[in-house]
């Protein structure tokens, strides 16, 4: 018999229960919202890096193509310019990309294990990343075989590169705003 | 009739966000302490002037500020304050206490008994 449940028992638990469900629903909206806005953030750092990429590189390899014009305009060594650029490309690229890859490792452990809400956002990445990489060296081996003056050549690779990899980097940007209105 | 307030206890500032697109703004400031007002609207659906009611009630109680950053554009980012972080996490510790309380849920004992039993 003292096993048994009282009808006012009963009731507080139902009671109990209905709360626990509403609080419960509240706390998954909210996990949807997160999971979202770490979705957001890790686009977004692909479409910078892309960015990035896509000006340090080409700004570089500028910089390198007209050592003598700078060196000239500066009155200093055409090699300490070369250095420069070069330095210039090392710090740049590689720091953006150790920070990139570091904030989105940061980002990555805090988002839940398991299925994605959006589980196409690896494969869009990748089809991004391979466009640029295929338009790019498209548009840099078509110059190739047309071009047979070296700083043309040099311009008509560096330009198309820059293009490609800015352009990916804005079409990211722009998919990662594309998370955040997508409702629940 | 038992409500959330009741149950949990919750004091002026946790009641304030009960309301779920508090709730989620809180939990969200919780994790990642700053977001943009502009992808706060977003992710939340919420039209600015919505957003901005919200806002402005955290805002009373403290538990949030917003304040204007200069960028490559002019930005307004919601942060959660100190209060706002001592509130969010004695919320959650009420709200797991409230679990460990919940009735028709077995004692741990009789849990850990019944488990030994089905591994012998």
């Amino acid at each position: 018999m003292q096993n048994r449940l009282s009808i006012n028992d009963c009731l507080r638990s139902i009671g109990w229960w209905a709360i626990l469900m509403e609080e419960l629903e509240k706390v998954l909206q909210a996990l949807n919202v997160i999971e979202r806005y770490d979705e957001y953030l890790l686009r977004k750092n692909w479409g910078r890096l892309l960015i990035v990429i896509g000006s340090v590189l080409p700004l570089s390899a500028l910089v390198n193509m007209n050592t003598g014009y700078l060196a000239a305009q500066t009155g200093s060594n055409p090699r300490l310019i070369s250095s420069l650029g070069f330095i210039l490309m090392i710090v740049l690229s590689l720091g953006f990309i150790a920070y990139i890859l570091f904030d989105s490792w940061h980002i990555a452990r805090r988002t839940p294990q398991g299925e994605s809400s959006d589980s196409r956002h690896r494969p869009k990445i990748l089809i991004v990343w391979f466009a640029a990489s295929a338009l790019t060296v498209f548009l840099v081996s078509v110059p190739l075989l047309l071009i047979s003056d070296a700083l043309l050549f040099g311009y008509a690779a560096v330009v198309p590169f820059s293009a490609g990899f800015i352009l990916a980097g804005i079409i990211l940007s722009r998919m990662a705003s594309g998370i955040l209105r997508r409702s629940a | 009739v038992l409500t959330v307030s009741d149950s949990l206890r919750l004091s002026e500032e946790e009641k304030v966000f009960q309301a779920q697109p508090r709730f989620s703004i809180m939990y969200l400031l919780f994790l990642k302490r700053r977001v943009g007002f502009i992808q706060l609207a977003q992710l939340l659906s919420l039209t600015p002037g919505n957003l901005d009611h919200h806002i402005r009630r955290l805002e009373e109680t403290g538990l949030v500020q917003s304040r204007r950053v200069m960028s490559w554009k002019p930005l307004v980012v919601v942060e959660i304050t100190a209060e706002g972080v001592e509130a969010f996490r004695e919320y959650v510790s009420k709200l797991k206490q409230f679990l460990k309380d919940l009735p028709g849920k077995p004692p741990r004992e009789q849990e850990a008994r019944e488990q030994q039993e089905s591994d012998a």
